[in-house]
């Protein structure tokens, strides 16, 4: 089998040291029906969301390393040819294009999404190995030439139950610190959050998604050095919900490389004067943001 | 070589044809180990799967070596492993003549041989496919002449009429075949609908010119597709590559040309990391 090589981390910092950002402009743009536009966080009714997209990505260039659209934003009409432009334009500004599709199916099913988003032209592609097929998806990255990023720890109010969970790790249990384990049935367990983590350590995948500890979410310190401890050196770390003040960052920021961090701000940047947020907004916020990464990194 | 003997080709074809995995067609190209393209893929070994049909190939081998050698011949018949093997102990038994059965060549780069001793004896070889004859260009022939044998006739069930043509005339051997795949094979087909007029015009305009069918084929939308395809898996990206690099370099630049356009079109976005 000819394994293409590509590396995701390569590519990544290739573009961090290239724009000198860690910033990932998030590309979610909630079409007008669906309510959210008086929120602040949808187009405009009659926007045409093409132009819109694109302008966002124009604009947000400079100051990026990468965008990341998520594909259920995208899911109506001529949506895909605009993913692809998108992508093209990504490659054209020098960002990484992560295509947030949460892959969760299983076999050849997985494989189509992960051919379709390396076809694209992405560089990465995200997935929720429901199924525990972390290490099959893992291959068929591989195999398509494309960065795999899993969800690793939420900050979703409902992973709280989940994190938690006792998860058999017989087949791994010597890559587990003692005060880890748990024996359940006279099978040593560990939350399931840490085995997340080391799977997509030791079957290696490009990232984890990890979301960022703050004060309204469930996510602990604690927690998050087991993420470093089961990481290794190689994962990067997908950071969503970034706020403006960059507080979630600061503390993963103690624990990990901060140029492994892929910082994504999406509704912050996309409408940070509202829904009627235009090209002279978006350059405004991702040049604040940018700057507030990089006081983080120096 | 004898003429072809019509009928013959005919009834093998068609019983070729419904052995399952017997022929394969395509609107497009399958890629060969010569890294080279064609728009069919032949398993003659594929006969095997239907009693009366393989008692009608081998037997009709069988008359065609004795049509050529004569009645008389005093010989023995060999075959490489392993495919040959399908034929050549059935024509040998069908004509009373004992066999040698070559091995491929081993860690030391020589064959081994089981049954007949070849020394001082007319051999003939029979085998089952004549693609670009490296087998018996580098093992077979070399065997059997190494062990003392004298070989003039190599026997096909199937002949691609490809490179493998030539190469037996080097070797200085007679090449016969009961199912040569040449222009009357292809109308044959067609007209028992196996093949679509379609394929049937594109396997008749690769007889015309076989190089330039392949590099018309990948630089049509169809064979970009289908390019692209094989180099999409790691299962097949090796063969995608070669078919540029070893198969028709002198057009290589010109359709990752072409893919590269295609993609600033938006239609393979992501094919240049398999390249």
């Amino acid at each position: 089998m000819v394994v293409v090589k590509y590396n995701l981390r390569d590519a990544w910092f290739e573009a961090v040291d290239k724009k000198n950002s860690i910033l990932c402009a998030g590309v979610d743009p909630a079409d007008y029906l669906m309510g959210r536009t008086d929120k602040g966080a949808g187009l405009p009714v009659g926007t045409n969301k093409r132009d819109w997209s694109l302008s966002y990505v124009e604009a947000v260039a400079p100051f990026a390393a990468a965008i990341k659209p998520n594909l259920r934003y995208f899911s109506r009409g001529g949506d895909s040819e605009l993913l692809d432009e998108m992508c093209m334009l990504a490659h054209d500004k020098g960002l990484i294009f992560i295509q947030d599709s949460k892959e969760a199916d299983i076999g050849e099913t997985n494989d189509a999404g992960i051919f379709g988003a390396a076809l694209r032209g992405a560089h990465a592609v995200t997935i929720a190995p429901f199924a525990g097929n972390m290490k099959e998806a893992a291959g068929q990255g591989k195999d398509r030439g494309i960065g795999i990023i899993t969800m690793g720890l939420m900050s979703s109010p409902d992973y709280l139950n989940v994190k938690n969970m006792w998860v058999d790790v017989s087949d791994d249990v010597d890559n587990y610190e003692v005060n880890d384990i748990q024996a359940i049935d006279g099978k040593p367990h560990v939350r399931f959050y840490m085995k997340q983590v080391r799977d997509a350590n030791r079957f290696g995948l490009a990232g984890i998604v990890l979301g960022a500890p703050s004060s309204s979410n469930h996510i602990t310190e604690e927690e998050v050095a087991k993420v470093k401890n089961y990481s290794g050196n190689l994962l990067l770390k997908l950071v969503p919900g970034i706020g403006k003040q960059g507080g979630e960052v600061v503390m993963l920021a103690k624990h990990f490389n901060k140029d492994e961090l892929i910082a994504n701000v999406g509704r912050a940047l996309m409408f940070p004067n509202g829904a009627y947020s235009g090209p002279e907004d978006w350059v405004a916020a991702a040049k604040e943001y940018k700057e507030m990464l990089n006081k983080l990194r120096a | 070589m004898v003429e072809v003997n019509r009928e013959m080709q005919k009834r093998n074809l068609a019983a070729l044809a419904k052995s399952p995995g017997g022929f394969q067609f395509t609107k497009t190209f399958f890629p060969y180990t010569s890294s080279e393209i064609g728009p069919y893929y032949v398993q003659s070994a594929a006969i095997m799967a239907n009693g009366p049909a393989y008692s009608v190939a081998c037997n009709d081998m069988a008359t065609l070596v004795r049509n050529v050698v004569g009645e008389g011949f005093d010989g023995v018949v060999s075959g490489g492993e392993s495919r040959d093997w399908c034929f050549s102990g059935p024509v040998a038994q069908l004509l009373g003549m004992s066999q040698t059965m070559i091995y491929k060549a081993d860690d030391t780069g020589k064959c081994k041989t089981i049954g007949a001793d070849m020394k001082g004896k007319n051999v003939i070889h029979v085998a089952d496919l004549n693609n670009e004859g490296s087998s018996p260009r580098d093992m077979w022939v070399p065997t059997i002449r190494g062990a003392g044998g004298k070989v003039e006739n190599v026997f096909f069930y199937v002949d691609r009429l490809e490179s493998g043509v030539e190469e037996m005339k080097k070797l200085g051997l007679q090449s016969h075949s009961i199912i040569p795949l040449d222009a009357e094979a292809w109308k044959y087909l067609q007209e028992i609908n196996v093949v679509t007029p379609e394929i049937y015009e594109s396997l008749c305009k690769r007889l015309e010119d076989k190089d330039a069918w392949a590099k018309n084929m990948l630089r049509s939308e169809e064979g970009l597709d289908t390019l692209v395809s094989l180099l999409a898996s790691g299962k097949t990206r090796e063969k995608g590559q070669k078919i540029l690099s070893v198969g028709y370099p002198e057009v290589s630049a010109e359709i990752i040309n072409l893919l590269v356009l295609g993609s600033r079109k938006n239609k393979w976005p992501g094919v240049e990391r398999w390249l």
